[in-house]
């Protein structure tokens, strides 16, 4: 299966700094699918429901999606929400980003169903291979392409 | 020597005998003076003695403190001592040879004969040699309990009995106190409040005392009237329509007679309601045949908190003993309405403290997620460095110095200025925040100034301040007349600075700017409003706005999301209040409420 290659990754994050060194990460663990970044959440749900002027979702590009849960005005969860509320939208695998380990916030999002939930660490080691296994993970989960009829093929 | 030795005598030798007789009678003559005079000596004494002994016994009779009384077979009281006729009140002549069970209240009275001749018959005692706890009448009527010991005398053809009678009326007392006390105390204890615990008090202090209804009637603080809290009663002794009453009644001070004892502090007995012309219920008492009524203050310190009222259907006499009892169980009602009120008191406070812990742990939670942000920059950038620097050191030690100018040219132009502006960016924002936090703890210790201040003048000086930004944003401002208010000048700055800052600041560049300033009175407190026609606030976020380090926007230039944090704060410490009003689009007002002064000047 060689569509991994085609992945988009979507990152939703509102510390450029936090955006930056995913990026730099991932590219050092090998993973050299294209990434998109929005500064907050309402970006990221215009992009995904096509909406304002911004850029929108492409029908046969297969996205996965890194979501910061503290943003300001729309955060993580509510945008994991709307996702997971959406019956096409909801077959992207959303992994949820955060600075704390917060027990109730990590069921919340699981209650939600986000894919992954990660802790970013300030522990650089820690945070290079979290970066890596997520990209272990993107490059192992079969990602769905959305918009498209099944058994399609390309 | 017999008659018929005499025959054979001469006459010389009976003359001669006679002689010797006569002789010995003279010498016997003073022996039988002597015994005569010990015989008569001898019932002298005797007679003395039994007089002695009926007198000792008399004595012990008339000064023994128990009452004694001496009964026959039948009944027919024989004999009394003293203390009978002190207990009793009636004089010998009045009870000797008359039936003892005019001693007693019924039913003994009628059963007396019954219970004598059972025992007469039978030969079983139930007082007879055990003694117990019996009521006793008096003349006049009145029942007392005696302790009764009743002792059997076998006479040669008759028996008596004996009966030793002690009035133990103080200790009954002493005991029925304690009861109450008991039983009330108990109530209060198991209770949540007074209105809870009144109607088992009020019904125990009846079934104990014979009072057949009571009433508890608080203060009401705010309107200073007597309200009713609940009724008890003793069970037979039902008044549906005195209670209905009750219920839609309220006393002002010194009216009627819960109000008369409210206002003196002390209770209040009228033996006799017919005649009682302060007595609001007198129709229905007499319907109900309420004779008379008991009222007494339930007291803290010198101050009523209640008054507890008491209907008997027998009229009762003043009683001293019982005033005492229900003195005692006013102040002991008082010390629990004291302890409720504290223990309220400590409950307010732990509400207090709960919320204050809430507050501090959203701030906790905030914080460990803000201050961890610009460490994992910190952290992950100057990996980075370090990596590039590695890398730069490679470069230059390969092929002896051979340098690959473009690939180093990206590492110095870009991936190391690129983590070190990371990196202080970071340093920069911990310290904002740390510095944020500081001045919102120490806005909880600063010192309060509160006085009256002239709001015009503030909001005057803050609108100078901001004269600048404000043209500079293209707004226009309009401020209306303010009412003055209690608080802390500096603080109460800081408020009006933030909100009108954040005005300025969330103006929509869509449309051109407008920001009002007005204020009115309510109700004695100070309500200003600080309105602009800006972006708005989704209704999610408006809660969110007070907390720390939240931002609406953070491309919105400066500013650590203390603003409105630190107003909520200052306001929360002079008993002021924030709120707000948005609307996404269409701007954003924001409410503050101030303790106006009272109204000694006019308005400036």
């Amino acid at each position: 299966m060689n569509s991994t290659r085609e992945v988009v990754i979507l990152i939703a994050e509102d510390d450029a700094g936090h955006a930056r060194l995913i990026e730099k990460n991932l590219t050092r663990a090998g993973l050299h699918n294209a990434i998109q970044r929005f500064p907050n959440g309402q970006t990221i749900l215009d992009f995904l429901f096509r909406r304002g002027a911004g850029p929108h979702r492409e029908n046969d590009t297969p996205y996965l999606i890194l979501l910061d849960i503290r943003m300001p005005q729309v955060d993580g969860v509510e945008v994991l929400r709307q996702i997971k509320a959406d019956p096409e939208l909801r077959k992207i695998p959303t992994i949820m980003l955060t600075t704390t380990d917060d027990p109730r916030e990590v069921e919340r999002c699981h209650g939600i169903g986000c894919s992954s939930y990660m802790v970013k660490p300030v522990d650089y080691d820690k945070f290079a291979e979290a970066i890596k296994s997520l990209g272990l993970y993107i490059s192992l989960v079969e990602v769905p392409e959305i918009g498209r009829h099944a058994g399609d093929g390309h | 020597m017999r008659m018929t030795d005499y025959q054979k005598l001469s006459k010389a030798e009976l003359i001669a005998r006679l002689r010797a007789l006569e002789e010995k009678s003279r010498v016997a003559r003073p022996a039988h003076a002597e015994l005569a005079d010990t015989r008569q000596q001898l019932d002298k004494l005797d007679q003395s003695a039994l007089h002695d002994s009926e007198e000792r016994l008399r004595a012990i009779l008339q000064t023994a403190v128990e009452a004694i009384i001496t009964i026959d077979e039948r009944g027919i009281i024989e004999s009394l001592n003293p203390a009978a006729e002190r207990t009793f009140g009636y004089q010998p002549a009045e009870v000797i040879g008359r039936n003892v069970s005019m001693l007693m209240p019924s039913p003994d009275r009628e059963r007396h004969d019954s219970y004598l001749e059972n025992y007469v018959r039978t030969g079983h005692a139930k007082i007879i040699g055990i003694g117990r706890e019996v009521l006793a009448q008096r003349k006049d009527g009145s029942v007392f309990p005696i302790d009764l010991a009743v002792s059997e005398v076998r006479l040669a053809r008759r028996r008596l009995f004996t009966g030793f009678i002690r009035d133990i009326s103080e200790r009954k007392r002493a005991e029925l106190r304690q009861k109450v006390l008991y039983a009330t105390t108990r109530s209060l204890a198991e209770a949540a409040t007074l209105a809870e615990a009144a109607p088992k008090i009020l019904r125990s202090i009846c079934e104990q005392t014979g009072w057949g209804l009571g009433e508890f009637w608080s203060v009401d603080e705010e309107s200073r009237v007597l309200r009713y809290v609940g009724t008890g009663n003793m069970p037979g002794v039902e008044a549906p329509e005195f209670a209905r009453l009750a219920a839609n009644l309220t006393f002002a001070c010194g009216v009627g007679l819960p109000g008369k004892s409210w206002a003196s502090g002390k209770p209040l007995w009228v033996a006799n309601l017919a005649g009682e012309r302060d007595f609001l219920r007198a129709e229905a008492a007499v319907r109900e045949q309420i004779h008379s009524a008991v009222t007494f203050p339930v007291l803290l310190g010198a101050e009523v908190h209640g008054v507890m009222v008491f209907f008997s259907r027998e009229m009762r006499a003043p009683d001293a003993e019982m005033l005492d009892l229900f003195a005692d169980i006013g102040s002991q009602i008082g010390q629990f309405i004291e302890r409720k009120k504290a223990e309220e008191k400590l409950a307010e406070l732990a509400r207090t403290l709960a919320e204050k812990n809430k507050e501090l742990e959203t701030i906790v939670y905030v914080a460990s997620h803000d201050l961890r942000s610009p460490l994992v920059n910190i952290q992950g950038f100057s990996n980075e460095l370090a990596l590039a620097c590695n890398q730069v050191r490679v470069r230059l030690m390969e092929g002896d110095g051979a340098m690959r100018p473009p690939e180093l040219r990206e590492l110095l132009a870009q991936d190391i200025p690129e983590a070190l502006e990371y990196i202080q960016a970071g340093v920069a924002k911990i310290d904002s925040l740390l510095a944020g936090f500081l001045r919102y703890s120490r806005l909880g210790r600063a010192a309060l100034r509160i006085e009256r201040l002239n709001m015009n003048s503030m909001i005057a000086g803050i609108v100078q301040a901001m004269e600048f930004q404000i043209k500079q944003a293209g707004a226009v401002l309009d401020v209306g007349n303010l009412p003055d208010v209690l608080g802390d000048a500096t603080q109460i700055n800081q408020v009006f600075s933030n909100l009108l800052e954040n005005a300025v600041k969330y103006l929509d560049p869509k449309r051109p700017g407008a920001i009002s300033i007005g204020g009115s009175l309510d109700a004695g407190r100070a309500i200003f409003v600080v309105r602009d026609n800006g972006i708005g606030i989704i209704p999610e976020h408006q809660d969110k706005v007070f907390e720390i380090f939240h931002r609406l926007n953070p491309a919105a230039g400066e500013g650590e999301g203390l603003g409105l944090t630190i107003a909520q704060r200052i306001l929360e410490r002079q008993n002021g209040k924030i709120w707000v009003e948005s609307r996404l689009d269409q701007g954003t007002a924001f409410f503050v409420s101030l303790p106006a002064p009272p109204p000694t000047k006019g308005p400036a």
